[in-house]
């Protein structure tokens, strides 16, 4: 380096190393947070949409209660429009975990494994394909949490049939099964079995489920990697018409099809989760970069009034305008080599951890650590545009001082004056409303006001920080005060779901025998779909029918009234009804007449009110008489809810005392009660035992923990961009601080040599600190409520396709409180303290 | 082509005015300040003219317009009023940038706080203006910066960061580098203001040497009466005007 300007660059970088770790991590952040967002993306999009059209996924499914064979498969293929169609069982069965202990098993039987056309299950570990007596189980079920706590290959399972008869199956393997929904997400476990084992079940050689494809016009023509939005509609409506046409075969069978979808084409079963969860992430990693820019600008605007003595000499000595520009943009340009050094891989690595924690949450597989030339490039441009921008005015202003201004800062507190202007009045005014203030305390306040616009980039990233923090929290609020409406619309403890129609009667007297449970009711259940008065057909709506008298589901009525006795063909139907139904809304449903299609009978229904939804399916509700004669199932049901004495079940612990207790004595804790997923199996196995068809027993509480675990995961994904934020957030403190302590050494020293002691120079800088981080605690406090209300809607919309219902979080507010001050103490600790070393000698030699 | 031949007319228009002026040669000086209190005058039709060797000593208490007379001539202000040509340029006339270059090589400056950049070594602080100003070819600067070093007995500091050397020997360099680019001028506001009496006469022992052995012109700004009876021409200022311009015969210089 043979131009000394260029050397005093480089000196005047690794010279002050914590300031140029400053820069740098203030640069690298924002840039980590594109590689990791960007890369992330990258390596999911690489791969997932490839593994996904290689299990050639079907267009759409239907579900029945009754079963059909090989020609009604045979005569579905002969449709038009019909590509491939094939038949599956599923059988929802408990299996054994421990003594007098069962969870769900859903399993799933194929007729041949070796020649699966539509959704393929990849095999992983063990043997493949399963013979009679044996099982495999989804490679992300097999986990303690399942059921399957010290349970691997190899090991036998034991389930209970749906006759009652206890089977035993051997674990042979493992597969992937990309098509389903996430085992651990929904907590339920998959096994796939041959129809051989079915058998050995005693269950029918017959499907229950059954999966299309497409013809070749809207199959193979197209690249489904690739489709556009008009391509995707277009076979999209053409799965619609071809599902609305296989339901109508199946039901000329005899079939009775309670649920029919056509998959968006090309997308997974929880596309809309990866995608709001990728819509979130991208939010916030701009949010971050946007903090990160601030942080550059009052980084790079303090280095820049620090060096103006130096600029003031170099003038003094000779240096040009352009030579110091170029100076000052060669520094910026290292401070960006050295941030993207940092930044790529470590994006590259947080970018691979994301995708593997979506992988894990969503069931599929990503590539590992890699780097993307793309998201490369995108972070050098960032990673050095970025700085260099906002160095403009800075390096401007900074080298356009004159020699005069930039070496006539003799005296304390030069640059940086405070007394005048509105703000500092009122701050100078506040001795007179607070009359105790210390001197220590008004000079901290005093200071923080003196660079105001240093102050104003300070405050801009914290205040960002503290907002996006509370929002979050108050997001979370929001969808769990949703969740907590959506639950209590369910009013029933546990629900038995049985493969066939039973009397009601029974059912109910049946669940009543338990010495825990003390109401019983059954509703009727069925699936049905819109005619609409231009002919077209809406999707699948579930229709629930209500008893009379029935309090089990009450929904929130948002409109109109609920079902009442004597009620005939009145309908209440929810909000997620009306999303797909542009003819109707909020203002106009009530009163409306619709028809549906129920089993290919069509019936006319007064909508009688409007009842708040937050499911992805419409739901109607009408009353069950009338249902029972549409669906033929008169006085029979397939479900029954049933309400629990929950005081005289096992106690939950509550205190860290009770949950210690719990752990070490669980017998003693529980005192021999059962539990509600005690009584639950206490009632499925009394229903087996009975000889009813049990196919699915679930509780409350599990229902709330599936729906939480959903809302759960944006929110920490969430909560962990927050804290990177907070991060951002401290750095900026940290910087500003120690540029204050620096400008004002000086002062400082004139303060020790009037008596200031150690403490009292490290508390007023303290306190600096901690007023700057109230002050962006107040501003992003006042900010949250509106931006809060409307990020609940947004996420809302992309996580339950509803608005929720929006609670703001003062728990939030109090928590950020602690956090910001903690946040402002740390940061400003390092330039306190130095602060406080200063002596008189050193201040009143500096120069 | 015709823009390089009217820039270079412009610079002989300029240079064909002053050409016969003094080495300084302040003319009617006014300068203003704007202060709370209102306009106040730091200089007051001041004229000056100062030839070349010469050793010149300003004095004046605090406020009388001693920094700001000195900072006219450097170009690190401009006057409100009035001419101030340096060397034949009518440096008030010149563009922020064209000042530096131009006060780079014509003229050394030597501050009271030394203002050595903290981060240089003392010789890399003395090649800096030899870099800004493109003087000498870089293979030499080094040894050019040991030789301005060794007249000021610093070459055995050559290669410490400023703050590992004492106040006096900081100065010493700042010295030095004043003489980096060899300007016919040097300006020297408070040298030792901030040295203890044994080291202000070293310094001040210096510039004499400069001003007889190597033909350099200085101005000199102190407080300090005892130095600047020794210099041969002494000028006391007061209120922004020229009180006395003495011509001292005693003067060792």
């Amino acid at each position: 380096m043979r131009r000394i300007r260029w050397k005093k660059v480089w000196k005047d970088l690794t010279s002050n190393l914590s300031r140029t770790i400053l820069v740098v991590l203030s640069i690298a952040v924002g840039v980590i947070a594109i590689g990791m967002v960007l890369g992330a993306q990258g390596i999911i999009e690489r791969q997932l949409p490839r593994d996904f059209m290689a299990i050639d996924p079907a267009a759409g499914f239907a579900i029945t209660v009754t079963n059909f064979d090989d020609d009604v498969v045979d005569q579905i293929e002969g449709l038009d429009g019909v590509g491939t169609a094939e038949g599956r069982r599923v059988l929802i069965t408990p299996f054994e975990t421990g003594p007098d202990e069962f969870k769900n098993l859903q399993l799933v039987a194929v007729a041949d494994f070796e020649d699966i056309k539509i959704n393929k299950i990849n095999p992983e570990e063990g043997k493949f394909p399963p013979g009679p007596g044996e099982i495999l189980i989804e490679r992300s079920a097999l986990s303690p949490n399942l059921g399957f706590e010290g349970i691997g290959i190899g090991d036998a399972i034991k389930l209970k049939a749906p006759s009652g008869k206890e089977r035993s199956l051997t674990i042979v393997g493992t597969a992937h099964d990309l098509n389903n929904f996430p085992p651990q997400l929904f907590q339920t476990a998959y096994g796939y079995v041959s129809f051989e084992t079915m058998e050995l079940l005693q269950e029918p050689q017959e499907y229950n489920q059954l999966f299309y494809t497409l013809s070749d016009e809207f199959n193979a023509n197209y690249d489904y990697l690739n489709l556009s939005p008009e391509d995707s509609s277009a076979i999209q409506e053409e799965a619609n018409r071809v599902g609305a046409l296989i339901q109508k075969r199946l039901e000329d069978t005899g079939a009775i099809v309670i649920f029919t979808l056509a998959s968006p084409p090309g997308e997974l079963p929880l596309q809309t989760v990866l995608d709001g969860l990728s819509t979130l992430l991208l939010v916030m990693g701009l949010l971050s970069l946007g903090l990160s820019i601030f942080l550059i600008v009052n980084t790079l605007s303090a280095i820049l009034t620090q060096q103006v003595r130096q600029i003031g000499i170099m003038k003094s000595i000779g240096a040009r305008v352009p030579q110091l520009t170029a100076m000052y943009f060669f520094m910026v340009l290292i401070f960006g080599v050295l941030a993207l050094i940092l930044a790529i891989p470590l994006g590259a690595l947080a970018a691979s951890g994301l995708a593997q924690v979506f992988a894990l949450a969503l069931n599929f597989n990503v590539a590992g650590f890699n780097l993307d030339p793309l998201v490369i490039g995108l972070q050098v441009i960032v990673g050095l545009s970025i700085p260099m921008l906002a160095a403009i005015i800075p390096i401007w202003r900074g080298t356009r001082t004159t020699v005069r201004e930039a070496i006539s800062d003799h005296g304390a507190g030069q640059g940086s004056a405070f007394g005048t202007g509105f703000i500092d009045s009122a701050i100078l005014g506040l001795k007179r409303v607070i009359p105790g203030m210390k001197r220590p305390a008004q000079i901290s306040l005093r200071n923080t006001f003196r660079r105001k616009w240093r102050l104003a980039l300070t405050l801009t990233s914290l205040s960002l920080a503290s907002l996006i923090f509370m929002s979050i929290l108050s997001i979370q609020a929001s969808l769990q005060e949703t969740l907590a409406e959506s639950i209590s619309t369910f009013n029933f403890d546990i629900n038995i779901r049985f493969s066939r129609d039973y009397r009601s009667e029974r059912l109910v007297r049946e669940a009543l025998q338990n010495p825990y449970v003390t109401e019983a009711e059954t509703w009727g259940f069925g699936g049905g779909r819109r005619l609409r008065p231009d002919g077209t057909e809406s999707d699948n709506v579930i229709l629930y029918g209500a008893p009379e008298g029935g309090t089990m589901i009450q929904p929130a009525m948002l409109q109109g009234r609920w079902l009442e006795p004597g009620d005939t063909n009145a309908a209440v139907v929810t909000t997620d009804f009306l999303r797909s139904e542009d003819d109707l809304d909020d203002t106009n449903v009530v009163g409306q007449t619709i028809t549906f299609d129920i089993n290919g009978k069509e019936t006319d229904w007064i909508v009688v009110g409007l009842a708040r939804g937050a499911q992805p399916v419409g739901i109607a509700y009408l009353p069950s008489p009338t249902l029972d004669r549409v669906t033929n199932s008169v006085g029979t049901s397939q479900a029954v809810f049933m309400r629990v004495d929950r005081s005289a079940l096992a106690p939950e612990p509550q205190s860290f005392s009770e949950q210690l207790q719990a752990l070490s004595d669980p017998a003693g804790f529980t005192q021999g009660l059962p539990d509600l997923d005690g009584v639950a199996t206490q009632l499925e196995t009394a229903y087996r035992d009975q000889g009813f068809r049990v196919e699915e027993t679930q509780t409350i509480d599990l229902a709330r923990s599936i729906i939480s675990i959903f809302f759960n995961i944006p929110i920490y994904l969430a909560l962990v961009m927050a804290a990177l934020l907070g991060f951002v957030g401290g750095l900026g403190l940290a910087g500003t601080m120690s540029i204050n302590v620096i400008e004002r050494l000086r002062e400082i020293g004139v303060m020790r040599a009037v008596g200031a002691s150690d403490r009292s120079v490290l508390g007023i800088v303290l306190l600096e600190g901690v007023i700057i981080g109230l002050i962006s605690w107040f501003i992003g406090a006042v900010l949250s409520y509106p931006v809060s209300q409307w990020l609940s809607n947004l996420a809302g919309r992309l996580l339950l396709q509803a608005i929720p219902t929006y609670r703001f979080s003062s728990f939030g507010v109090v928590l950020w409180l602690v956090l910001v001050v903690l946040i402002a103490i740390v940061s400003s600790y390092l330039p306190a303290r130095n602060a406080s070393k200063v002596t008189v000698r050193e201040v009143l030699s500096y120069e | 082509m015709l823009g390089w031949r009217k820039k270079n007319q412009n610079r002989l228009e300029i240079a064909g005015d002053y050409s016969q002026s003094s080495l300084i040669d302040l003319r009617s000086i006014d300068k203003a300040y704007e202060t709370e209190a209102g306009p106040f005058l730091a200089l007051k039709e001041l004229d000056l003219k100062v030839d070349p060797g010469e050793f010149v000593a300003v004095v004046g208490k605090s406020g009388s317009g001693k920094s700001t007379l000195i900072n006219m001539i450097t170009g690190i202000d401009r006057p409100t009023n009035g001419e101030v040509i340096v060397d034949g340029t009518p440096i008030h006339l010149l563009t922020e940038g064209k000042m530096a270059e131009w006060r780079g090589r014509h003229m050394g400056i030597v501050f009271q706080f030394f203002q050595l950049l903290p981060t240089l070594t003392i010789a890399e602080n003395i090649m800096l203006p030899m870099d800004f100003c493109n003087m000498y070819k870089p293979a030499e600067r080094y040894d050019r910066a040991v030789h301005l070093l060794s007249l000021v007995e610093m070459e055995e500091q050559a290669n410490k960061l400023p703050n590992a050397v004492s106040g006096g020997q900081q100065q010493r360099a700042a010295i030095a580098r004043a003489l980096a680019n060899d300007p016919p001028i040097i300006v020297a506001d408070e040298p030792t203001g901030n040295l203890d009496s044994n080291t202000a006469d070293a310094v001040f022992a210096m510039f004499e040497k400069l001003v007889n052995e190597e033909d350099k012109t200085i101005l000199m700004v102190t407080h300090d009466n005892d130095l600047a009876d020794r210099v041969k021409r002494k000028l006391t200022i007061a209120d922004g005007e020229i009180l006395s311009d003495e011509i001292l015969e005693k003067a060792v210089a």
